[in-house]
């Protein structure tokens, strides 16, 4: 006959090298993730730089506007900005898989980030005018279910247009931002996504070909973009 | 803008997918783990080879198998092993085709060989086998699938290791050909279920005596009463019968026998649904050895691993399924449609953007932890079945990505019939 056994001390040993095995894993994911905020802290502190040196070069460009520095100028803003937005997309998401404190401190300093350049645009255009559309956008990460196509429809948008064209994100539930609520208050936000397109105010979902003539309507001189199809 | 994350969702919702994906991940790790622990066990030396040869009585029961019989008897025609000790019986279970007329030409063929032949009413394998046993004056007793070959020394393999309490023991199974999808699916399975299999019956585990080529103790069977005639499983129920018993069941893996598995998707799908089903069955006609301390490892663990493994893969197909295929795929899909299909522009931002920090990382170290020691596990199981990895690539490839999904939706089925009490379609 077999002699039966059940394998205590063989449970106990896998259990054991299971546990530790499982844990280090588990570790390792964690602490990759952990620099994830390392990683936005550092995308946030190079971008206050940018927008010091935008500040001091705005300052300049006041008292000694040339076409050459108004160029550039205008380049690196958009540049940042995109940085910026990039950064939020990353926060927004990673938000969604843990609601760390970290993460919404630099979700706050990201949505400063925006409106800092989104009024230093605005002040430089009297100055240095540039061929460029803005583009307000209001969102939210909850409750919205045009907001995740009305994202990726913008992310397109800036993709053929590169720096013709300049988004500045919002996400509109985010009430940690006093300065967000000026902004919605500013104009009269009543359901997301709304898009402001220079000027005019598109509440809820603008659809591809509808975007696309809107932004061109403002180019003076149109990009490829707008002239095909 | 959009978020582009791997795994994306809700919270509540991602964290509840991430906890499923953490338990399965835990269970199985441990689950290899354990398995894999077998193989540091000293093991018990080589048996010496046999002396004196024992009868042997080779049972052959054939239904519709006109196509595969008379390649099965010859396989044993060319065993080796003195003639005079095998006896050779073929029932027909009533077949509809011509196997009655196969089976009779072989028998004309080779008159010498003394193939005895049983015709019966169809009435299942179980009674063929039964109707066989009957007539047994061997001392050793083997089941034979009509779609199998034999390799030449498997007898001479497999007598050594019968001793006192060992009711049966099991070759190495292979699947004949890989010149369908399906059939490399289950040639990529066989070979590690097998090793598997090997490492089960360290343990006195051995849940299911398989059709081709196993061999028992024929005193044993009679003792026992033979195979259970309204089985969905008797390959299955003998063998937990076996068990109850407190016999030995071992699997070697040094010797061969090859199997004809199903080709299609269909017919496969038909045949797992009864093994699947007949296990849940017969789990619960013996379920008093469930966890029953008496039964040892097979009772407090195997035989509830099966259930757990069943609802594991059920899990998995649904969780991964779903959420990590399907639901970002349609989401995708929904993306294409907002941007007018301009797919080239799309792939380029998603590139562009894309950061190393974007990846869930705290399940994927412990898939790629879950994946290194399956991969052990099938390295080991390619080295006891004497297989090359390098040379089966697409068996294994196709049986890594596919069996799980398919696996998964078998269970799902089987739950399903014998919740409804569904009746086997044969």
């Amino acid at each position: 006959m077999v002699k039966r056994k059940v394998s205590i001390r063989r449970h106990l040993v896998v259990l054991f090298l299971t546990t530790v095995i499982f844990l280090v894993g588990l570790l390792l994911g964690v602490s990759v993730v952990q620099n994830r905020t390392n990683y936005l802290e550092d995308i946030a502190s190079k971008q206050k730089i940018d927008y010091e040196s935008l500040q001091l070069q705005s300052l300049y460009l006041d008292t000694l506007a040339t076409n050459e520095s108004c160029y550039s100028f205008n380049k690196i803003l958009e540049s940042s900005l995109e940085d910026v937005a990039v950064a939020q997309d990353k926060v927004n998401a990673y938000t969604q898989e843990s609601k760390s404190q970290d993460y919404i401190n630099i979700k706050r300093e990201y949505s400063l980030a925006e409106i800092r350049y989104w009024l230093l645009n605005k002040k430089i255009q009297t100055t240095c005018p540039s061929d460029t559309v803005t583009i307000l956008y209001f969102y939210s990460n909850e409750n919205c279910k045009n907001c995740d196509s009305q994202g990726v429809l913008l992310t397109y948008m800036k993709e053929k247009f590169k720096d013709r064209l300049l988004i500045f994100s919002f996400d509109a539930n985010f009430n940690d931002e006093p300065m967000i609520n000026i902004l919605k208050r500013e104009n009269n936000l009543t359901e997301v996504p709304t898009l402001v397109v220079m000027n005019k105010k598109f509440s809820g979902f603008v659809e591809k070909e509808e975007l696309k003539r809107r932004i061109c309507s403002y180019y003076k001189d149109a990009p490829e973009e707008c002239k095909s199809d | 803008m959009k978020a582009e994350v791997l795994v994306s969702g809700n919270t509540s919702f991602t964290i509840m997918i991430r906890a499923i994906l953490l338990v399965a991940y835990f269970i199985s790790l441990y689950v290899i783990i354990f398995w894999l622990s077998v193989l540091i066990e000293k093991r018990a030396p080589k048996p010496k080879p046999i002396k004196a040869f024992p009868r042997v009585t080779i049972c052959i029961p054939a239904y519709n198998e006109e196509k595969n019989i008379a390649e099965t008897l010859s396989s044993i025609a060319h065993l080796d092993y003195p003639r005079k000790k095998l006896q050779i019986i073929v029932v027909n279970d009533g077949s509809k085709d011509k196997t009655r007329e196969e089976i009779e030409k072989f028998i004309k063929k080779h008159r010498k060989w003394n193939i005895e032949f049983i015709e019966q009413k169809n009435k299942g394998k179980a009674a063929a086998m039964n109707a066989g046993l009957k007539t047994t004056r061997g001392e050793y007793f083997v089941s034979l699938d009509a779609d199998c070959s034999v390799s030449k020394d498997a007898l001479k393999k497999i007598l050594p290791y019968f001793c006192r309490n060992v009711g049966a023991v099991l070759p190495l199974i292979k699947v004949k050909d890989k010149d369908t999808i399906m059939r490399k699916i289950q040639w990529g399975e066989y070979v590690i279920n097998f090793f598997y299999k090997k490492l089960i019956g360290e343990l006195d585990c051995i849940h299911v005596t398989p059709g081709p080529f196993s061999v028992y103790k024929t005193k044993i069977m009679k003792d026992i009463g033979g195979y259970d005639e309204g089985n969905l499983t008797e390959d299955l129920e003998i063998a937990l019968k076996i068990q109850k018993r407190n016999y030995k069941i071992v699997q070697i893996l040094s010797t061969t026998i090859y199997t004809k598995a199903p080709a299609t998707l269909r017919a496969f799908c038909k045949q797992r649904n009864r093994w699947y089903k007949g296990s849940v069955l017969n789990l619960i006609k013996y379920r008093e050895m469930l966890f029953n301390k008496k039964y040892g490892d097979l009772g407090t663990f195997f035989l509830p691993m099966i259930l757990i493994s069943a609802i594991a893969s059920i899990t998995l197909l649904v969780v991964t399924g779903i959420f990590i295929i399907a639901r970002p795929l349609v989401l995708k899909v929904n993306d294409l449609f907002v941007v007018g299909f301009d797919i080239n522009s799309m792939f380029q931002s998603f590139i562009n953007h894309l950061v190393v920090f974007d990846i869930d990382y705290a399940p994927l170290f412990l898939g790629i932890i879950l994946f290194i020691f399956s991969f052990i596990f099938l390295l080991m199981s390619y080295r006891h079945g004497k297989e090359s990895i390098k040379k089966n690539i697409a068996p294994i490839a196709l049986y890594l990505f596919l069996y799980p999904f398919i696996i998964g939706v078998i269970w799902v089925v089987v739950f399903f019939d014998i919740a409804f009490r569904r009746r086997q379609r044969w």
